[in-house]
């Protein structure tokens, strides 16, 4: 199993880069607790725009089991989950999943990314100093950061580090249940 | 084909292209035929995954994504060809090259033994249970407490093993030999096709410089070492394919050093170097630079009158400069060495007095006013000062011609597809 690293947002985009002045997280990869944010509370609004600049909302996807995942094009443990998660997209769309990559960085620089990796799900455009990650319950600010919401879009988990295949097995699949009707993306 | 010559643009834009296929397609496709061998796309993913700025890569523009990549692919080629030219020297069957084989080889078999040794413990359905209460919905820490459980048994059952196998290959130890005054290949432990000698146990150490009790300490490691990779060995550890992988990577760094010795076999043939390249050890006049650039002429002719009239060229800088850096500094360029920047903005600058403003100069900035506040002196530096650069400059000029050579003597065909693999 792979370490899970995570990020200072602050600091790091100071640094500027994305491999120096790693921060193991000092806390436990618990739900971060964040005010009036218990799991099963309904999720904050959310209106993005995405790598076209289309305005994009929770509506869209209403009825799908959704991940927000937060990274950044200088976040290196974030670069090695996208590849999980392009796979958990492709493998779970059809049982109602719905990936969102919050990238909180230049769109340019997540524009790029998308285009290497491959991402296969929406890349919304977020700005790293809006408080979007408090109020998704980050309040340390560090990412990878990656919030589950139910289909009823309720927030039912929330994870700080690198999600794998036993903490994605134990947290999402559980919610798509086998045989469902919801198109692929 | 020459190496140097064969990267031409449309070679460089086809990697662009082709760039992004590289993820997208898992078929290993052939990159360059280089003599006898290959670089793949797979080879090029792998380079790329292991460089220094692989997880930068990603987040880069199209255009220097291609240019890492053609460097890489540059390497990957110049690796193949000394590869080649090494096994045609019969480097591989070398001594020293044998030798340093031998311990990597020794080094992986204790690895894999205690890598497996380390896999094959068990936690107990107890203590997973309790750690899973102690760290509920924590994945990290609970993987963090069944490492250290590991961690620990691993201490028990190592001890353990070690003394089994010290008594299944009958290893006797020789202490009363130890002696740092003692022939090399004095024995000092021995077993069922094991032996350790004196030389073993000092490696790369002068024996003048150790005690007894170091040269025991390093004789147990060794056994250690050698015991491991015995068991290992017996055992039916294949290492082939990893020692394949050694060979490819080590070959050309070898042959690199040796060659690297024959170009630079002492100081000598770098001062030469330096008479015939001075320019290595001359450190530059350095200028303490102003300067304010403006879009058109008439508004930088307008501001020299007003600087010649007595106005800071510096404040006006900081109101009209649209060169954003100077405009926030105030114009104040800091320190540049004599002579760098545009040819035309260098010429203007020589022969200036401090404090002068220069004449209007035109660049594809714009037009600039500049001058020179103060100046720190150039100076000619030792040989100790520039020698590692002088021995660098040396060999990467030996190095490109040496490549050049043998990308002549094993033929480089490129096999990128100019459509980047589309159709």
């Amino acid at each position: 199993m792979s370490p899970r690293w995570v990020w200072t947002l602050g600091t790091l985009a100071v640094m500027g880069v994305g491999l120096a002045g790693y921060a193991f997280s000092t806390g436990p990869n618990a739900p971060a607790a964040a005010p009036g944010m218990a799991g099963g509370e309904s999720a904050p609004s959310l209106a993005l725009p995405d790598l076209t600049g289309r305005t994009r909302t929770l509506d869209e996807w209403r009825g799908r089991v959704i991940l927000l995942n937060f990274w950044a094009s200088w976040c290196s443990p974030c670069m090695y989950e996208i590849d999980d998660l392009i796979r958990y997209q492709k493998e779970y769309a059809g049982r109602g999943l719905q990936i969102l990559g919050i990238g909180v960085d230049a769109p340019r620089k997540l524009a790029n990314v998308r285009r290497s990796l491959g991402i296969v799900y929406p890349v919304l455009v977020a700005d790293p100093m809006s408080g979007i990650l408090e109020r998704w319950g980050d309040t340390r600010r560090m990412i990878p950061y990656s919030v589950l919401l139910d289909r009823r879009g309720r927030v039912v988990w929330r994870y700080r580090g690198l999600l794998n295949d036993e903490v994605f097995a134990d947290k999402v699949l559980p919610l798509l249940a086998p045989g469902t009707s919801v198109a692929a993306d | 084909m020459r190496l140097k010559h064969s990267f031409s643009r449309g070679l460089a834009a086809a990697i662009l292209v082709f760039s992004s296929q590289i993820h997208a397609n898992a078929a290993p496709r052939v990159l360059a035929q280089v003599g006898a061998l290959q670089v793949t796309a797979d080879d090029l993913q792998r380079a790329e995954a292991s460089s220094p700025f692989a997880t930068q890569m990603p987040s880069m523009e199209p255009e220097d994504q291609a240019a890492l990549r053609k460097q890489l692919l540059h390497r990957l080629v110049v690796q193949r060809l000394l590869l080649q030219e090494a096994k045609a020297q019969g480097l591989d069957r070398d001594p020293a090259y044998i030798r340093e084989r031998d311990a990597f080889r020794l080094g992986m078999l204790y690895r894999r033994y205690m890598a497996d040794l380390k896999a094959r413990i068990e936690i107990p359905a107890d203590v997973l249970q309790a750690i899973h209460e102690q760290y509920p919905d924590d994945a990290d820490a609970q993987e963090a407490a069944r490492a250290a459980y590991r961690v620990d048994r691993f201490r028990t059952i190592k001890a353990l093993t070690l003394k089994a196998l010290k008594g299944r290959y009958h290893l006797v130890f020789h202490s009363d030999r130890i002696s740092r005054d003692a022939p090399p290949d004095t024995v000092l432990a021995e077993g069922d096709g094991l032996r350790i000698t004196l030389a073993d146990a000092l490696g790369s150490e002068d024996p003048k410089g150790v005690t007894p009790a170091w040269i025991e300490d390093r004789l147990y490691k060794r056994a250690e070492l050698v015991l491991a990779a015995k068991a290992a060995e017996d055992e039916g550890v294949d290492l082939s394919r990893r020692m394949a992988a050694y060979d490819r990577e080590r070959l050309p760094a070898f042959l690199a050093e040796r060659k690297e010795a024959e170009w630079v076999p002492d100081d000598q043939v770098l001062r030469d170097y330096l008479a015939a390249h001075p320019e290595y050890a001359r450190l530059r006049e350095r200028w303490h630079l102003g300067q304010l650039v403006v879009r058109t002429r008439g508004e930088a002719e307008a501001l020299r009158k007003r600087i010649l009239g007595g106005e800071s060229l510096f404040r006006l800088a900081g109101e009209y400069s649209i060169d954003p850096y100077g405009r926030k500094h105030l114009g104040d360029m800091g320190w540049v060495k004599q002579g760098s920047g545009y040819p035309a903005l260098a010429k203007a600058l020589a022969g200036l007095a401090d404090n002068e403003v220069s004449a209007v100069v035109k660049t594809p900035l714009g037009y600039h006013l500049a001058m020179i506040v103060e100046r720190r002196p150039g100076e000619t530096l030792p040989f100790v000062a520039v020698r590692e650069r002088l021995r660098q400059a040396l060999i990467n000029e030996r190095m490109a011609a040496y490549v050049e050579e043998l990308a002549g003597k094993y033929r480089v065909a490129w096999k990128i597809p100019a459509d980047g693999g589309r159709q």
